[in-house]
């Protein structure tokens, strides 16, 4: 036992050095090439630069305060799309006339670019925090209720004949069978629609600049204004970041936890 | 026997559906009835209609032209006290073995959670599922997951059992031994058991009577009586020759030429 845990532990170790040992080789490689290239730093900063950047401004508190005001937004916007989403999804799938009414709309709406809705957002609401929801719920809204609608229409028959015969009705039939069953698909439709979230923000943080504190958008888009590389750049590893943390850390094991427990793929031991 | 004894009849039941601008005609003009406490198989080809009977029976199904009346109500829908196992055994994952009982008498009025949870700890032993009662769904087997929806499908008390071909998904051993549970919890609950088949053989084994179905549209071709001892065995003799016979009738009768007879 103990042997095999220290093993795994080594294993761990292993893949770890590996991974740095990538990461330090892709460095390497930026670097050459702007030595190589004799690019202006302005143009084209180096790895030290663009890291020299990211100490001070998370030194300073800009960075901090930044993720901060920006997850803030990601997290109401999100809520309200998953609030009205889910509910509207699942009423879609069960009444016929409804998603003959609003059914192709939401499709519609589903491809339009979420950056669409900025000049109406800002003849709307100004240069606000709305107008930067308003945009993150268009852009993920309609994705979340055409997938769980079709995420409902998915679910096997069976369990739904299996539960009426035991005398789940209505309501009851809804939350204890057709939404659990649901769910595994409803959660994939909630990654891809957060995705939207995340990409819808970034372009509204871009556009609308509001008073009060700095987002990352906005330091991304002062750092071209003010022609300061190291900051774009700097910014693009801290987004790239987040949404790498969002998908691996929170959806993977929240898809994890189900998949095991729903049996879609086999537990290790 | 009397008249109040009658627990399922059918009375000139047809069933026809339109799919794509075809008219297919399912059932035509079915009538039996089954007694109280009876075991009855219907037993027909695929594709001859007698899972959409056994739905109509369930009231999941509406019946469009003759009625089929259980105790004395039109089955317009579902109800507890006749209880329906079907192909796939219909467990929910997102519960363990134990909850997936108790669902069965959660919309059961009268009853507080710990008696819910010991009826269905009580029909988990019943079909030897003791000490899987924490396991998940997808750690089962096929002839387990069979066992788990037997338990919770007894487990609201119902009269009357419907099951829809619950033994075709298993291999022939797992068969054996569920053919002989479920001989034993209808000798000691004597439960109204209508069971819908394509394997003679299981017919045979397991019912009092076996109403033969013809290919599409379904007619009734025999009414036949199995009048053997409890318990019975799928190698008996008297079983494989009573085989032969109901096959001879699927043969003759209805013309079913792509019919593989299970035996």
């Amino acid at each position: 036992m103990r042997y095999r845990l220290l093993f795994q532990d080594s294993n761990i170790v292993k893949s770890l050095l590996k991974k740095i040992a990538y990461i330090f080789a892709v460095l390497c490689i930026w670097q050459f090439v702007h030595v190589l290239g004799r690019y202006f730093d302005l143009i084209f900063p180096t790895p030290i630069q663009v890291a020299s950047f990211l100490w001070h401004a998370c030194a300073d508190g800009t960075l901090i305060g930044a993720i901060w005001i920006t997850i803030k937004r990601l997290v109401l916007g999100y809520s309200v799309s998953v609030l009205i989403g889910i509910p509207m999804g699942m009423l879609c799938s069960r009444f016929y006339i409804l998603n003959a009414c609003i059914g192709k709309l939401v499709l519609g709406l589903q491809t339009l670019p979420s950056i669409c809705w900025v000049p109406l957002t800002l003849l709307w609401f100004g240069q606000t925090d709305r107008a930067i929801l308003f945009v993150v719920t268009m852009g993920s809204l309609w994705s979340l209720i055409a997938s769980t609608e079709s995420s409902v229409r998915q679910i096997p028959s069976v369990y739904v004949k299996a539960a009426r015969t035991m005398g789940a009705r209505g309501v009851n039939l809804w939350l204890t069978v057709i939404f659990p069953a649901a769910l595994p698909l409803i959660i994939t439709g909630m990654k891809q629609s957060w995705a939207f979230a995340w990409r819808s923000l970034m372009s509204a943080e871009i556009y609308i600049s509001t008073i009060g504190g700095l987002s990352i958008g906005q330091l991304l888009h002062y750092g071209r204004e003010m022609q300061a590389m190291d900051q774009v750049m700097g910014m693009i590893f801290i987004i790239i970041a987040i949404g790498l943390i969002a998908e691996k850390v929170l959806f993977a094991n929240v898809e994890r936890i189900l998949h095991k427990r729903w049996g879609f793929i086999k537990s290790s031991n | 026997m009397a008249e109040t004894d009658v627990k399922i009849c059918a009375s000139h039941v047809s069933k026809a559906f339109t799919r794509d601008h075809c008219f297919i005609k399912v059932l035509e003009d079915i009538s039996f009835s089954v007694q109280a406490g009876e075991f009855v198989a219907i037993l027909g080809p695929s594709g001859c209609g007698k899972s959409t009977l056994l739905n109509m029976v369930a009231g999941l199904e509406p019946c469009e032209k003759g009625n089929i009346i259980v105790d004395e109500y039109h089955t317009d829908q579902p109800e507890r006290h006749r209880m329906m196992m079907f192909q796939e055994a219909a467990l929910f994952p997102w519960y363990n073995v134990l909850s997936n009982v108790v669902y069965g008498l959660r919309f059961k009025k009268g009853l507080t959670n710990t008696e819910r949870k010991t009826i269905a700890s009580y029909y988990l032993h019943m079909v030897g599922l003791d000490y899987f009662e924490r396991a998940y769904v997808h750690e089962l087997s096929g002839g387990m997951k069979q066992r788990v929806a037997l338990a919770r499908a007894l487990a609201p008390n119902p009269q009357i059992l419907l099951m829809d071909e619950p033994f075709s998904a298993l291999d022939a051993l797992t068969c054996e031994q569920l053919y002989k549970d479920v001989q034993k919890i209808w000798n000691m609950q004597h439960k109204t058991i209508l069971l819908v088949t394509h394997n003679v053989r299981e017919a045979v084994v397991l019912a009092q009577r076996v109403i033969v179905l013809s290919q599409r549209p379904g007619k009734i071709l025999k009414d036949f009586p199995i009048q053997l001892p409890y318990p019975r065995y799928v190698h008996d003799v008297s079983v494989s020759a009573l085989a032969n016979e109901l096959v001879n009738v699927l043969h003759t009768k209805g013309g079913v030429d792509d019919y593989i007879a299970c035996v």
